[in-house]
């Protein structure tokens, strides 16, 4: 299969996230095709979306922990309530 | 409720370190919080510059206010996931600084403008997830 057709298909894929990662990087190749991008120009701004990747994983493992934190001194404040 | 600090207390013991540590996380802190903010908000400034001279001075706010924000969280203990968000903003952000101040190369609207957009879209994940630490 062709890189811009699995792009393309990632684009519809129901992975929020995902689709919209690679929404950035199909119109960089769109805009690399116009000629809008230099080369070097649209190598970095797709190595960029590793980086974003790496935000958006450790933004969703941040979430997570601090739920469970939170849940933690929920559960420890109705213990003292009681206790 | 007892009931429930006893299995709680019998789930910790059988984790063990582990799961201590996932419950040791730094707390809310405001300049923290301050400093992202900025961020997003110097990238949004700054993309209405592009195509203007003055497109150089907002990306040395841009770097200065990223590297502070780097800086600031890692000062800070068990932040490693601040740490690393605010690191891989700061690679993104070192690329347009390197073009505009260091290598001041002839940049094009495109990609000042996606470079902006995608520096204010990462700011704004990681204002909105400091913004739910814990208080």
């Amino acid at each position: 299969m062709d890189a811009m057709k699995e792009l393309q298909e990632w684009v519809g894929n129901n992975h929020t996230e995902l689709a919209d990662w690679a929404k950035e990087a199909e119109a960089y190749t769109n805009d690399f095709k116009s000629g809008a991008l230099s080369e070097d120009e649209y190598k970095e701004l797709m190595g960029d979306l590793k980086h974003s990747k790496a935000i958006s994983d450790a933004a969703d493992d941040l979430a997570v922990r601090s739920k469970a934190n939170e849940m933690l001194d929920n559960i420890i404040i109705a213990a003292g309530c009681v206790l | 409720m007892k009931k429930l600090l006893v299995l709680f207390a019998m789930v910790m013991s059988m984790a063990g370190c582990a799961t201590l540590d996932y419950f040791d996380m730094a707390r809310f802190d405001n300049n923290e919080y301050l400093l992202a903010v900025n961020v997003r908000t110097q990238a949004n400034l700054g993309a209405r510059k592009c195509g203007t001279p003055e497109v150089n001075h907002e990306v040395s706010m841009l770097w200065a206010d990223t590297l502070k924000l780097k800086n600031y969280a890692e000062s800070i203990e068990h932040n490693e996931e601040t740490i690393t968000m605010s690191s891989e903003l700061l690679e993104i952000v070192r690329g347009l600084d390197q073009r505009y101040n260091i290598d001041k190369k002839e940049v094009s609207m495109s990609y000042c403008t996606s470079k902006f957009g995608l520096i204010e879209k990462n700011a704004t994940i990681i204002t909105n997830v400091i913004g739910k630490k814990v208080r």
